[in-house]
């Protein structure tokens, strides 16, 4: 697994926030294949990202936000978060 | 909102440095749990957790928890919130703080604007749970949307009438609630909007928006004050003091219902606290403070006391808030002690003689000022106030002496401090574990007790002979029928006092004020002065009198008084009285505890021999037709408002 430094630290956010193992989140965990990332855990994820970036995510970019690599690709062109 | 990329980089890059923080702590709670070392993995979790209260390390902090084995009163405090909007983001910060103290927290959360039917339907969810707390969560917008908007298109009658409604409706609910449980409930009061419709107009007008709910607060706080266990939480307030601009995320509300910014969950999650661990009983019962930069500005060893720096300027201030911050937890009955690395006599001629400080020497119960290590110092503390290290709070500046407290002793509630002295203050109002729900006068004055011990005990050590000291003390015992204002406190004194106390029986208030009616019981209640001040009512005694026999049904004293002759004062109180009121024997029990070896010998002491001996205890009795015991003669005693010869 290659990940951005970005994708990596959004691993550890992923897996904090579900209490899963690190290990089994890749950038591609999803809103599908992570069974707590329901509706109100999706709200909690985003609550968490806009605590540790400092950023306030609209609902347009909200919505978008279905997977770790998807989270990053928004914080990096969106916000110009690297890592 | 934060949206163009060089602010979210400056916000970043300045995340970075708070970020090496966090991710270097939780690599090390892991690694002392693979080691099973718990204090280091607790003493790091709460670091952690206060340094940076976000969701990730609530999540990070609920799930490590679970794998400490220790051996703590765990309490489980059941919550049942009724709401009208989506609180749950809220929860795993509450829930991992009140870990952290002990407390596991099983909550309940109502149906999305369900909160009248779960208060009202005796058969709803909440009563079925059957709570210890309802939080009972409501923005103004959905009790009294006419009063959030659209206000200036209303008649005064109609506001008044919306304002009536809602002083009824929850008039309904909390009787409802009280008539079916007896859960505490805790009710946010309603915040007012950003900014009135009529703009500064509102506040020119006598019944402008903003005025309108401010009344509203007041006539509710009134309504809550009127049932028992009823706490008004000041959301408002909590609002305001986060900034009213930036508490809310608009765009959430609307989208999933939940109003609240991201960075306002934590400081809405501590409110909560603030009244769940007083409920749960994990408050602090004293605060230890350093001294250098901590009191005051500066190094005493090395400034020198000149160069202290405590005023009105910058930076002195924000010690001198500090202190002032310190005195309000005094007068709530907060116990005061130092423990800071100092010459002793350098610092106490600081807190005696300098005119800037408002923290004196008679404010603190005990001090530490040497050159040991703190832990040592706080543990003596606490063997000295006799109380338990978790009612022990620690203050320092210092982040290297709070990690050794930390680490040497986990359940000392050790309070984080951010860098920035004029923040200090703050961040001790901010800590839950000193607040209170109720005040009795007791409460109000324990600090000046404890304080005034420390001052009785090094009389003591400079005296000669034990008697000298007892004499110079000066004590007066006054012992009298118990007052109606004293039946709460004597009550308590039942429920907590476990050294000299012959019986240990447990009475509630009802109970004690059940007993005044009838003839034949008497409740004493026992005060006592001494030249170093008032302890207040610290004894109580129940006798029962039946013809010839008179039985001592309890008799206690508080330990703050044990070995003062206080009690042989009361027992020849309690003999003379019996024995006005024709009887000629005085009987009681001694009913051995794990705590009560103080008491043990009180009977053989006084005269009284054994009549009956049981498995749970010995039955004592003294013959009181003749002489009976004189009280010491170093105490003046008073009995029902006159001296007693």
């Amino acid at each position: 697994m290659i990940c951005t430094p970005l994708e990596e630290r959004l691993r550890q956010i992923v897996a904090t926030v579900f209490d899963t193992p690190a290990d089994q989140v890749t950038p591609q965990t999803s809103r599908e294949s992570l069974e707590p990332w329901d509706s109100l855990g999706h709200l909690v994820l985003v609550l968490e990202l806009e605590q540790e970036f400092g950023v306030q995510l609209p609902p347009e970019h909200v919505q978008q936000l279905n997977s770790v690599a998807e989270i990053a690709q928004i914080l990096e062109t969106e916000y110009g978060v690297r890592a | 909102m934060i949206s163009s990329p060089e602010r979210a980089d400056a916000a970043a890059s300045a995340g970075s440095e708070r970020r090496a923080l966090p991710v270097h702590l939780r690599g090390a709670v892991d690694g002392a749990l693979a080691a099973e070392d718990w204090p280091a993995a607790l003493s790091r979790l709460k670091q952690l957790f206060y340094s940076s209260p976000s969701l990730g390390n609530a999540q990070f902090v609920s799930s490590r928890m679970a794998r400490i084995r220790r051996d703590p009163e765990l309490l489980t405090l059941r919550l049942a919130v009724a709401r009208s909007f989506t609180v749950e983001p809220v929860l795993p910060l509450l829930e991992a703080a009140a870990l952290l103290h002990d407390v596991r927290l099983e909550v309940l959360v109502g149906g999305f604007n369900t909160y009248a039917q779960d208060l009202l339907d005796p058969a709803s969810g909440l009563y079925e749970f059957q709570p210890d707390v309802v939080l009972l969560a409501i923005q103004t917008r959905d009790i009294a949307p006419e009063l959030w908007q659209d206000f200036p298109q209303q008649s005064e009658t109609t506001v008044a009438q919306t304002v009536d409604r809602v002083l009824a409706v929850y008039r309904t609910w909390i009787g409802s609630l009280r008539s079916r449980s007896e859960a505490a409930l805790i009710l946010h009061n309603l915040e007012l909007p950003a900014e009135p419709e009529m703009g500064v107009l509102d506040a020119q007008s006598s019944h402008g928006q903003m005025q309108t709910l401010q009344q509203l607060n007041i006539k509710l706080a009134a309504l809550a004050r009127e049932f028992p266990g009823v706490y008004v939480l000041d959301y408002d307030g909590l609002v305001s003091r986060s900034g009213r601009a930036r508490f809310h995320d608009e765009r959430k509300w609307l989208t999933a219902r939940m109003p609240i910014a991201a960075d306002c969950l934590w400081p809405l999650a501590n409110e909560y606290l603030r009244f769940l661990l007083p409920l749960a009983g994990r408050v602090a019962k004293a605060l230890v403070l350093d001294l250098d930069n901590t009191v005051w500005g500066g190094v005493l060893g090395e400034d020198g006391a000149e160069a202290l720096q405590v005023d009105g300027e910058y930076p002195g201030a924000g010690f001198l808030a500090l202190q002032r911050a310190v005195l309000s937890l005094y007068a709530r009955g907060v116990i005061l002690a130092i423990a800071s690395k100092n010459e002793h006599d350098d610092a106490m001629a600081v807190l005696e003689h300098d005119p800037r400080m408002l923290l004196r020497p008679q404010h603190f119960a005990a001090h530490r000022i040497n050159w040991n290590d703190k832990a040592q110092s706080l543990r003596e503390i606490a063997e000295e106030l006799n109380i338990g290290l978790d009612a022990i709070a620690f203050i320092d500046d210092s982040s290297v002496e709070r990690d050794r407290v930390r680490q040497a002793l986990p359940d000392v509630n050790v309070i984080e401090l951010p860098a920035d002295p004029m923040l200090h203050a703050r961040a001790l109002q901010d800590c839950p574990i000193f607040q209170r729900l109720s005040l009795s006068g007791e409460d109000r004055e324990r600090a000046r007790y404890y304080a005034d011990q420390r001052r009785r005990r090094e009389v003591h050590e400079a005296s000669a002979s034990l008697e000298d000291y007892l004499r110079s003390l000066e004590t007066e015992v006054t012992m009298q029928a118990v007052q109606r204002r004293n039946i709460a406190r004597v009550a308590q004194l039942t429920q907590k006092t476990n050294q000299f106390n012959l019986t240990t029986h447990r009475y509630t208030e009802a109970q004690i004020a059940s007993m005044l009616d009838d003839a034949a019981i008497r409740v004493y209640e026992v005060s006592v002065k001494d030249r170093f001040g008032d302890s207040g009512v610290v004894g109580t005694a129940v006798t029962r009198a039946s013809g010839p026999v008179t039985e001592l049904d309890s008799m206690l004293l508080s330990c703050r008084v044990i070995g003062r002759g206080i009690e042989t004062a009361m027992l020849a109180h309690i003999a003379r009285h019996a024995r006005e009121r024709g009887a000629r024997r005085l009987r009681g029990w001694f009913l051995p505890t794990r705590k009560n070896g103080p008491a043990q010998d009180f009977y053989r002491a006084h005269g009284f021999v054994v009549v009956d001996r049981r498995e749970r205890g010995a039955l004592w009795e003294l013959d009181i037709s003749g002489a009976v015991t004189d009280p010491p003669d170093w105490i003046r005693m008073q009995c029902d408002g006159a001296p007693e010869t």
